[in-house]
């Protein structure tokens, strides 16, 4: 009698881990909405510079806030580069252990933006990054939904 | 010859378990139930990729500018404009009521391809007050062009968009005034 609902219960634990499988290596994004893009590549686990609303954050750790660092003047934001270079040691660390080259401008760093975050607030954190000698910046997209081909063109 | 006392007692025993022979399921049922909810409260349904920019570092000064074309993408309120970084604005796209007319973009892209096809690189240019969601939209379109399959072959179901690409390699930086 039991029989068929422990089949759904273990088809669906299946599905449930295969899902989870793939590890997290960006944080969670519940708090921000991040652009969406057809690019494929997987992150890779680096530092990521978190950009919400109203504040910056490295690594989960509060930095700044937009509105200081709209004000700021110049394009490198002192806060944040200090932040970075906290943050070099540690990642140049980790490079070596993975037995990577541990060269200066191949640190990477992910920025995760919000959707509405303008380019002159964005600008100042890239350059800020390049600054700190974090040579390679990826932004951290959604994939799109893809939309399902070969549908209604096909058949009319 | 007459059974002892504790021979019988086991014989009873096995007596009252003979025919029940089924595994009690609940317990295992429970654990199952458990993991299943706590695996749908972890999980994460959306995928999150990345795109990798070109960004000069800060001590690199210039690069030697390359012979040919340098495309310019130039990202305003009003409009997109198309360029070499040496002619000038080749074309400008204003935006339509939907927003920033991306599929043109994409069109007049490829056909710049088609002209220069090794030419890998590009520049997207923004004003200061453009979002970063634009920014990839932008991105998407510079660096691939995905086609619907050819609409001739597409009767077999799940046939797979064509992607070309297009100039994988960008850059950023500000939109001139």
């Amino acid at each position: 009698m039991l029989v068929p609902f422990i089949d759904m219960l273990t088809i669906l634990v299946v599905f449930l881990l295969l899902h989870t499988a793939d590890v997290e290596i960006l944080p969670n994004t519940k708090n921000i909405s991040i652009p969406q893009s057809v690019s494929e590549l997987k992150p890779r686990e680096t530092l990521v510079v978190m950009l919400t609303r109203d504040m910056l954050f490295v690594d989960g750790k509060p930095i700044a806030t937009l509105a200081e660092i709209k004000a700021t003047e110049g394009n490198v934001i002192p806060s944040l580069k200090a932040a970075l270079n906290r943050q070099g040691d540690r990642v140049l660390q980790s490079a070596a252990n993975r037995g990577a080259d541990a060269d200066l401008a191949n640190r990477e760093v992910t920025i995760m933006g919000d959707k509405s975050t303008p380019y002159a607030v964005l600008k100042k954190v890239m350059a800020t990054c390049t600054d700190a000698e974090f040579g390679k910046v990826s932004l951290a997209v959604f994939e799109k939904e893809r939309a399902v081909s070969g549908s209604a063109g096909a058949t009319a | 010859m007459k059974a002892s006392k504790s021979v019988l007692r086991v014989r009873r025993h096995h007596a009252r378990l003979r025919g029940r022979n089924e595994l009690n399921m609940v317990p295992m049922i429970d654990m199952m139930v458990i993991l299943v909810f706590f695996l749908i409260f972890t999980a994460v349904f959306s995928k999150t990729n990345v795109l990798e920019l070109n960004l000069p570092s800060s001590n690199a000064g210039l690069p030697d500018l390359p012979d040919g074309l340098q495309l310019e993408v130039i990202v305003r309120e009003a409009s997109i404009d198309v360029g070499d970084r040496t002619t000038g604005i080749l074309q400008s796209l204003p935006n339509t009521a939907g927003g920033y007319d991306l599929a043109q973009l994409g069109s007049y892209l490829q056909r710049i391809k088609a002209k220069f096809p090794e030419n890998q690189s590009a520049t997207i240019l923004l004003g200061p007050d453009i979002s970063y969601d634009v920014l990839v939209q932008v991105m998407d379109t510079v660096r691939v062009r995905i086609l619907p399959g050819d609409p001739g072959k597409t009767a077999a179901p799940g046939a797979r968009e064509v992607r070309s690409e297009l100039f994988p390699d960008v850059s950023v930086g500000d939109a001139p005034i």
